[in-house]
């Protein structure tokens, strides 16, 4: 036996934390937002990244942020902190796109606090992908890391824009989650390939009953339907144990 | 999986209530556990544990990221939460008040039975609680959590060697009080 929070009070406690966060005051619009869809841990969520369902061959949904590079990538490879220069921020730029890797061992921080640590046996494969906001007047950023840890970045100014969700005839929204919050239709791939979307309701209740690290989850399915909201055209995952069942992402 | 959750991350800071809920799911277990570590009482662990994740929210801009991973900041902060759990109850009474409570074990078998399911010497954990918030959660992030020194040196904004320092004395202060316990202590290194 493991000790876990009890589920009855989980359950409650993570109803009270959605609501806590949907009546949350609204803050400034976060520039860094601009992934599609996350991925629900333990309910097999897929996620469609805008990126990775273009080259999937999938039609944009409805509701993807539209990134755009404004400039070419710019790629410097450093060793402890240094000021890295990008040139002019073009007109438009909404966010900073970066890729950080470790050459060697070390811990290496972004401009805004994010860390990538490696050691020994990560240098050279572990990278992170992160997006920062574009100050105004700014053309550079830094990376923090102590003598003699080397990294590379890559990074690219971009415009990221929210379009539009669709609506059915049922007058339901659907597409990804965005910055305007979630659709009433989620796009999801189902476990039989197919893409399309699952009622955000759905994604809520049940709470899961046990999400414990090596321990038991309970099966679930949801049904996949098209954007009509009616026909079901597949179903989505089972509850997975966070540890043994990672969430997917689309291709 | 630090990746999709670095994704999850980003969405919830930015107020995706199911993001946060995931992350919930993530990780409510790891802070429950490391509330029980600490705290005498099953309902002040559930209370510490529920304000570790609304403080994750209200400090959302500023929650350091280790390695995509908020779980070292949760695990640090429930920590923090512990050492005044009085505090950490004042600040979100309402929120706290809504959860059920009736029909629970009484508090101290309940935790008492917690602390044998986590495998830790009841005077391990005693001992824990002499020690600094920071250093308590050096000690249980490194030892208990498996989390390398850098990674935790990374979210308590410590260098890696001021972390090894730190919890050399840490573990010090511990074998003073326990001369026959021995901590495993595979990554710190002999100091």
């Amino acid at each position: 036996m493991t000790t876990q929070m009890d589920d009855r009070f989980a359950s409650a406690l993570r109803e009270a934390l959605i609501d806590h966060v949907q009546t949350a005051p609204a803050r400034r619009r976060r520039a860094a937002r601009r992934l599609a869809l996350g991925v629900a841990a333990g309910l097999l969520l897929v996620a469609l990244a805008a990126a990775g369902a273009v080259a999937a061959g999938i039609v944009r949904l409805p509701g993807t942020p539209d990134v755009a590079p404004l400039a070419a990538s710019v790629t410097v490879t450093g060793e402890g902190t240094q000021t890295v220069e990008l040139g002019a921020v073009p007109a438009g730029t909404t966010e900073l796109e970066i890729r950080l890797a470790c050459l060697t061992a070390g811990t290496f921080l972004t401009a805004d606090g994010a860390s990538l640590v490696c050691d020994g046996s990560d240098a050279g494969t572990s990278e992170m992908g992160w997006h920062l906001a574009v100050v105004a007047g700014q053309h550079s950023t830094v990376i923090t890391a102590g003598a003699g840890e080397r990294w590379r970045l890559v990074a690219t100014y971009a415009r990221v824009t929210d379009t539009a969700w669709g609506v059915n005839a049922d007058g339901l929204t659907f597409g990804v989650e965005n910055d305007r919050g979630t659709p009433d239709l989620v796009a999801a791939i189902a476990s039989n390939g197919r893409v399309g979307y699952v009622y955000s309701r759905d994604l809520i209740e049940p709470a899961p009953t046990s999400l414990q690290v090596g321990g038991h989850s309970e099966p679930r399915t949801i049904p996949v339907y098209t954007s009509d909201g009616h026909t079901v055209i597949g179903q989505l995952g089972t509850a997975g144990n966070p540890s043994t069942a990672p969430a997917s992402t689309a291709p | 999986m630090e990746h999709d959750e670095a994704r999850l991350w980003s969405l919830a800071r930015s107020g995706d209530a199911l993001a946060f809920a995931a992350v919930f799911d993530l990780h409510r277990d790891r802070v429950f556990r490391q509330a029980v570590r600490l705290l005498d009482s099953g309902p002040d662990a559930e209370d510490v544990s529920a304000s570790a994740f609304l403080e994750l929210f209200r400090r959302r801009d500023d929650v350091r990221i280790v390695n995509g991973s908020v779980l070292p900041w949760l695990l640090v902060t429930t920590a923090n939460l512990a050492r005044n759990a009085t505090r950490a109850r004042r600040r979100y009474r309402d929120f706290l008040a809504r959860l059920p409570r009736d029909g629970r074990e009484p508090a101290s078998a309940d935790v008492a039975q917690a602390v044998v399911d986590l495998d830790l010497d009841p005077r391990l954990q005693r001992a824990l609680r002499q020690l600094s918030g920071e250093d308590v959660a050096l000690l249980t992030l490194v030892v208990l959590e498996d989390f390398t020194i850098a990674d935790a040196a990374a979210v308590l904004g410590l260098s890696p060697a001021g972390a090894k320092t730190r919890l050399h004395r840490a573990r010090q202060r511990i074998r003073k009080t326990l001369p026959d316990f021995q901590i495993a202590y595979d990554q710190a290194g002999a100091p």
